[in-house]
């Protein structure tokens, strides 16, 4: 067991001494980067008189930026190897308790709204906690644990509703946030964009950040060095779920309605694009960047498709086939750092 | 290779840290009990019973007798006549066929995220003006064939991916999700197409001695996949496979052609999925198959099958199935809709594996 377990270790070590130029050089993100400025420069060229246009460009920035939200507290939750697929359910299940408590409240004003969200975050951080616990305490696979909760909350927010969506968004909180713009710049992709910086300082500049890596680079010697593991991962569970209700209340700004049978892809979608944006699904590795680089291909693809009059459809197969060479080039590249670095320090 | 161990490392170690402290506890206070326990259990019949796969489903039995007095308590004759019993079996046949062949894969220490997607694709393809005309001119046996070689296919690319391309099985078929479910829209262009082979239907939707034909399909392959996972040594490598990868390795067997089959295996049934849901519905599109992934993935798990590998139950699975299908009918006759079948379902998911982990532990501990 000592064996199989010293090879991300070295990796971590041995990378922090690099230098910035490598370290960048050896990140996935930049290549990822890479492929979505072709992707984007290739459309620019097909057709640069729409597709490279302010709005278009803030069209696709405000499709991205519930997912973004998401994709904050996934990056967290996988980076700890664990998986989180109850999101799209739990963003549902908040909107919907906090659609039906506005709407019960009546008012149109900035204090329904405010209720609305202290609500939605609520339930959404109540739903991450559950899973935390499970997954921490109970020591269910994330995988199980989440899918469990998906349902289940899938299940509740459909008997709330009856099934139907629940129009309900007070006035200000559509005419501020979801149609909203500051100096051209739709409101919700700003609120998204704090979320992310934000979370990425956290990720990469805090203690908090440290230690989510150290418990998915190696679980057992991040109980050994004294992090208290159970608390961590409760934490992180509870931040993903946390964003999920905060990013219910932006869907319930954007769209006027609950979306109750809309958001069934979206786990694997926030997840695909985490990974694509190179966070390692066997955890201790990734980033925030990355991330939203990964979250941004699928959404070009689509607007491009739509532009150059390409069947939407492709986009799903565009995807999974980046999905697949992206994680694949990784994986060869860093089996071959593995063997290179392994070599060096034996 | 590194990945598989690597991927290994986290769990094996993070259970046996849970362990720890537990064992600790034990060995201090009780250092000889475990020990009479084993001598015990060997001993009386009954807890060697328990102890065996009888145990075992023995859980996953009382389950469903107590959902069957549910429904009869509740529904009366309406859940316990002949009809309604066909009707859940015939229901179960579709994902029972599709968990059966993820019972392999889940043992041999995989998931596999793009059922629902293959199934779609298989329906859709085998449904097409083209393959429907020329199964009119010659037989409709072309479309079967049809169904299972897209199945096999998409196996195929994500046992390649997986074995030969070091992808993770949860990214690989993720990405075969996505793009299986896409191409399936692009045939269909969302349309719903239409069965107009009448021969395909009758075959299908006829009984053999009250018994639909679909549940006897379902009964076959799991007859079928019962003495492949435990009287051949497929099996044995499947399970060998999922316990341990480089031990399998070291053991001689082909680990990668072997991960590549379970794949293979499961595309396979897919396709026979995609056949009998074209049969049962007499159409084919790309929505078929929504969330069977999850259903399947919940039923092998709640059967006993060891998410983590290396142990695997086609028995338990099939209970997995008739439990969830026995719910969903119970729940239907007393007009509960999905909404609470799926509260339902995810409960019973956790509440199952966390009764699995508890026994596993008490078991494993001496």
């Amino acid at each position: 067991m000592t064996t199989t377990s010293t090879p991300p270790q070295t990796i971590e070590t041995t990378a922090s001494h690099d230098g910035l130029l490598e370290r960048i050089k050896s990140m996935q993100s930049v290549w990822i980067l890479g492929v979505l400025v072709v992707i984007v420069a290739v459309f620019g060229a097909l057709s640069p008189t729409t597709f490279l246009t302010a709005g278009n460009i803030t069209n696709i920035a405000q499709n991205v930026s519930i997912w973004a939200v998401l994709a904050v507290g996934m990056t967290f939750v996988i980076i700890t190897s664990g998986i989180d697929l109850s999101v799209g359910s739990v963003l549902v299940v908040s909107s919907v308790v906090a659609a039906k408590s506005m709407d019960a409240m009546g008012g149109q004003g900035w204090s329904t709204a405010l209720i609305g969200l202290v609500l939605a975050v609520i339930v959404g951080l109540g739903w991450g906690i559950l899973n935390g616990f499970l997954v921490a305490k109970a020591k269910v696979p994330p995988l199980i644990v989440t899918l469990g909760t998906l349902s289940v909350a899938l299940g509740i927010a459909q008997i709330i509703t009856g099934g139907l969506d629940i129009r309900a968004a007070p006035d200000v909180l559509q005419d501020n946030i979801g149609y909203g713009r500051l100096a051209g710049i739709p409101a919700i992709t700003i609120i998204a964009l704090i979320v992310v910086v934000v979370g990425g300082i956290v990720l990469h500049r805090t203690r908090f950040g440290r230690y989510t890596y150290a418990i998915g680079s190696n679980e057992v010697s991040a109980r050994r060095v004294g992090i208290n593991v159970d608390r961590k991962l409760i934490q992180i569970y509870a931040l993903s779920g946390l964003l999920a209700g905060f990013a219910g209340i932006l869907s319930l700004a954007q769209y006027g309605t609950t979306t109750i049978a809309g958001q069934s892809l979206t786990n694997l979608n926030v997840i695909a694009a985490v990974v694509i944006g190179g966070t390692s699904i066997f955890g201790g590795q990734g980033s925030m960047f990355g991330s939203m680089v990964g979250l941004f291909i699928p959404a070009v693809l689509q607007s491009g498709f739509v532009i150059i009059g390409v069947s939407p459809y492709w986009q799903t197969v565009a995807v999974g086939t980046i999905l697949i060479a992206a994680v694949y080039v990784d994986q060869q590249r860093r089996a071959a750092a593995t063997r290179g670095k392994g070599v060096s320090t034996a | 290779m590194s990945v598989e161990s690597t991927r290994k490392s986290p769990d094996s170690e993070g259970a046996s840290s849970v362990g720890a402290p537990d064992v600790h506890v034990k060995t201090a206070g009780e250092s000889a009990p475990p020990a009479a326990t084993v001598a015990s259990a060997s001993r009386n019949p009954l807890n060697s019973l328990m102890a065996g796969s009888a145990g075992r489903n023995l859980g996953l039995v009382i389950a469903l007798v107590l959902l069957c007095i549910v429904g009869v308590a509740t529904a009366g004759d309406r859940f316990a006549s002949v009809d309604n019993i066909m009707t859940i079996l015939r229901l179960a046949a579709v994902i029972g066929v599709v968990s059966i062949g993820m019972t392999f894969v889940i043992s041999g220490g995989g998931i596999d995220l793009s059922v629902g997607a293959i199934v779609a694709l298989a329906s859709v393809w085998a449904t097409t003006l083209a393959t429907q005309t020329m199964a009119a001119d010659f037989h409709w046996i072309l479309m079967v064939f049809t169904a299972l070689a897209v199945g096999a296919g998409c196996g195929l690319i994500n046992g390649s991916l997986i074995a030969y391309g070091r992808i993770a099985p949860f990214i690989a078929t993720l990405a075969m999700l996505a793009a299986a479910r896409g191409l399936a829209e692009i045939i269909a262009q969302r349309r719903t197409q239409i069965v107009t082979n009448r021969d395909f239907i009758d075959f299908f939707q006829a009984s053999v001695l009250g018994v639909p034909v679909l549940v006897i399909i379902f009964a076959i392959v799991a007859i079928i996949g019962w003495v492949l996972l435990n009287r051949t040594t497929f099996g044995r490598r499947t399970l060998a496979v999922g316990g341990n990868a480089e031990a399998a390795r070291l053991a001689g067997i082909k680990v990668q052609r072997q991960t590549m089959y379970l794949y293979i295996l499961l595309g396979l049934a897919c396709g026979l999925a995609a056949v009998m849901l074209m049969a049962r519905t007499t159409t084919g599109t790309s929505t078929h198959g929504g969330l069977y992934e999850l259903d399947a993935i919940a039923a092998v798990v709640i059967g006993g099958t060891l998410l983590s590998g290396g142990r695997g139950t086609i028995v338990g699975t099939v209970f997995g199935v008739l439990i969830f299908t026995t719910l969903t009918n119970v729940f239907t006759l007393n007009n509960l809709g999905i909404s609470t079948q799926a509260v339902a379902k995810g409960i019973i998911i956790i509440a199952a594996v966390l009764l699995q982990q508890r026994v596993a532990a008490r078991r494993g501990s001496p």
